[in-house]
């Protein structure tokens, strides 16, 4: 082959390696979880519109943004249904307050989407505040009635985690490393000084008693005093803590990244025993109602794990990659997997899928 | 399928996203000094094939001559033509495919380098997802210090350089560096091709340039000042000048960031003045003897080969 033929080759590997995985938006992405009401379920679906579903069947009743305007840019964080409104957190950088009856829309912040960078994390609601982490580094809290901006704080690097709030206080991860404590009143930092860790923060803090457990980038998995900041324990894994810890008030549950699920001992940190799931674990587990805990990996099996023992109940393979977090209403698991499908598949009793839908076109899959 | 994905993680991807990283760690976490720390370390391993071909490009460039007389009196009989040839670039000791060793090194160094930087450098969270399963457990700094800063003098070495600077300075490195490894070139037509791939390949990864990340353009430009270094060096600057030339003396033996291409360049209309003219014009005095001397020994073989050929 003439050289030049050969660098024509090269040139053209190289730019279909680009466009194989080209890094803008042609389409819209993301891994939001689905939220759970008493009838309906809602979904981030990665067509970039926010689907209400029945929750018996999957049909679906509403759409935002309606079918014939544009969609959204992406959406990662789980949506959270408080008091009849749905909290919808855009990767555009938005906050969308939806009637959750019909997904009108009631609010949106900021207008101009100019000044602020992409949401990835999800919201976390209470108080009539609506708080979120953004790209830009801040944490912001909105008015749940009006949507105007009520304080916000700027951190030490970049906010995808979900904040979670316990006893006026909530807690955020950055990228940049750290754990905040911040007054949800007015969002002053409340210990000394945040909490840094030695690897980036993504996990969504799980507030358990007076601890406040996460996983980090660094491998380990922190317990920290809710009080103070300071640490009192620490668990190390073989990978990344990318999602959020679960407890049943004895045990925590995580997994991380290379697919081992540990169970610790909440008071510290002792593994208790561990499950492979054998594929990386991003999307976070959930109890069920019946103590048993449902994972699932980027693998696309779902496993009914037991508490106790760590033992495999039962599995379900939906065959595609899942990286939003699980929900629950106690008995049926909720998942919205990579492949454009939600699924509903009843865990508890007997084992069984309740629906699925292609939430693309909309077709029972 | 599952094992080529298998093998191009574990052997070309994993080791330079961690290699990446781990230099990221060590060098002030700054992206930037990564990646050109990372160029020059490629090119110093790639030294021993950068320099075998531009040497073999040199004497490739050496036998045009012998090759075109080769072409006029074989024109018509390909086989025969393709025959001798061999057994010129054998008696030579020149490999007509050796330049390609360095382009296929690079191939896949700038694919790794790409999914590198849009994996190290995430602009959507599942490219940071992806990255997890490529970072080495034994090796707990890489996972501390992700992700990491995109930060670099003014570029945002994730997204492509929204200014022309970046484009300008790849496709302006490029240009230089071919035009200083470019042997002579006798016949029109191979001048004016010669002359179309020195403008075209700079033009092209200019524009690649402004779709791609910036981190991969800036591979690209150190690599060519590097590549520009080697071929000073080993030629000096004589291709280089004069800058733009009204009737093209020079075609481009250079090409993708500093590496050689040979070019089927033609010889002047006699072998004996176009060696007359290459003794006179390249090089120092003793280079001159040299190809003086090994002139001399060709054309005594050619006269000698051409007897027996009237003979027959």
């Amino acid at each position: 082959m003439r050289p030049f033929a050969f660098l024509l080759v090269a040139l053209l590997v190289l730019v279909t390696a680009a466009g194989c995985t080209s890094r803008s938006f042609a389409g819209s992405s993301g891994w939001s979880g689905i939220a759970v009401g008493s009838d309906v379920v809602y979904v981030g679906a990665r067509t970039g519109r926010v689907l209400a579903l029945d929750a018996r069947t999957g049909s679906q009743r509403a759409a935002f943004p309606p079918e014939g305007q544009d969609p959204l840019k992406g959406l990662y964080g789980t949506p959270a249904l408080v008091d009849g409104v749905l909290y919808v957190p855009g990767y555009d950088g938005r906050v969308y307050a939806l009637n959750a009856a019909d997904l009108s829309l009631r609010w949106q912040y900021p207008i101009d989407i100019s000044t602020v960078k992409s949401i990835v994390g999800g919201v976390a609601v209470a108080d009539n505040l609506v708080v979120f982490g953004s790209s830009d580094g801040y944490v912001r809290a909105l008015n749940t009635s009006s949507g105007l901006r009520e304080w916000e704080f700027k951190t030490d690097g970049v906010v995808w985690s979900t904040p979670t709030i316990s006893g006026g206080v909530v807690y955020v991860g950055s990228l940049g490393k750290k754990l905040y404590a911040l007054s949800l009143a007015n969002g002053v930092p409340l210990w000394a000084q945040p909490f840094e860790a030695g690897g980036a923060i993504i996990s969504s803090p799980l507030v358990a008693g007076s601890r406040v457990i996460f996983g980090s980038f660094d491998r380990q998995v922190y317990a920290l005093d809710a009080g103070t900041g300071r640490q009192v324990w620490s668990f190390r894994g073989g990978s990344w803590f990318w999602h959020s810890p679960v407890t049943d008030a004895q045990r925590v549950f995580v997994a991380t990244t290379k697919g081992v699920l540990h169970a610790l001992t909440l008071s510290s940190g002792q593994e208790i025993w561990q499950f492979n799931l054998q594929a990386p674990v991003i999307s976070s587990p959930v109890l069920m109602e019946d103590r048993r805990l449902a994972v699932t990996s980027d693998g696309g099996i779902v496993y009914l794990i037991s508490t106790e023992n760590g033992g495999q109940v039962s599995t379900y393979n939906i065959g595609a990659q899942v990286q939003a977090p699980l929900t629950t209403d106690g008995q049926t698991v909720y998942i919205n997997a990579m492949n454009e499908r939600a699924w509903a598949i009843r865990l508890v009793g007997r084992q069984e899928k309740l629906w699925c839908i292609n939430t693309k076109d909309k077709q029972i899959c | 399928m599952e094992i080529i994905s298998l093998l191009w993680n574990e052997i070309i991807l994993n080791p330079m996203q961690n290699g990446l990283v781990l230099l990221y760690a060590f060098t002030g976490q700054n992206f930037g000094i990564t990646i050109i720390i990372f160029t020059i370390v490629v090119r110093l391993i790639t030294l021993p094939l950068t320099l075998k071909q531009v040497r073999s490009t040199k004497k490739m460039s050496e036998l045009q001559p012998r090759m075109a007389a080769l072409q006029r009196r074989y024109g018509k009989d390909r086989a025969r033509l393709s025959q001798e040839t061999m057994r010129l670039y054998k008696e030579a000791g020149v490999n007509p495919l050796g330049c390609l060793g360095p382009m296929v090194i690079q191939l896949p160094i700038w694919i790794g380098l790409y999914i590198s930087i849009t994996s190290l450098l995430p602009l959507r969270p599942e490219d940071l997802a992806k990255l997890a399963g490529h970072l080495y457990g034994w090796l707990p700094i890489v996972n501390e210090v992700i992700p990491l800063d995109s930060r670099f003098l003014w570029l945002d070495l994730a997204v492509p350089d929204p200014s022309p600077i970046l484009a300008i300075m790849v496709g302006l490195s490029m240009w230089v560096l071919q035009k200083m490894s470019t042997p002579a070139a006798g016949d029109p037509r191979q001048q004016s091709t010669n002359r179309m791939l020195l403008w075209m390949l700079p033009v092209m990864f200019a524009f690649f340039t402004i779709s791609l990340p910036s981190g991969l353009p800036l591979y690209w430009m150190i690599s060519n000042i590097i590549g520009i270094v080697i071929q000073y060096f080993v030629t000096g600057l004589t291709g280089l000048w004069p800058l733009f030339p009204k009737q093209p003396a020079t075609a481009p033996a250079v090409v993708g960031v500093g590496e050689a291409v040979q070019t089927d360049d033609q010889p002047p209309a006699s072998e004996e003045s176009a060696h007359e003219e290459q003794a006179g014009t390249r090089g120092d005095q003793r280079q001159n003897g040299r190809r003086g001397d090994r002139s001399r020994a060709q054309r005594a073989r050619r006269r000698t080969r051409g007897s027996h050929n009237r003979g027959r």
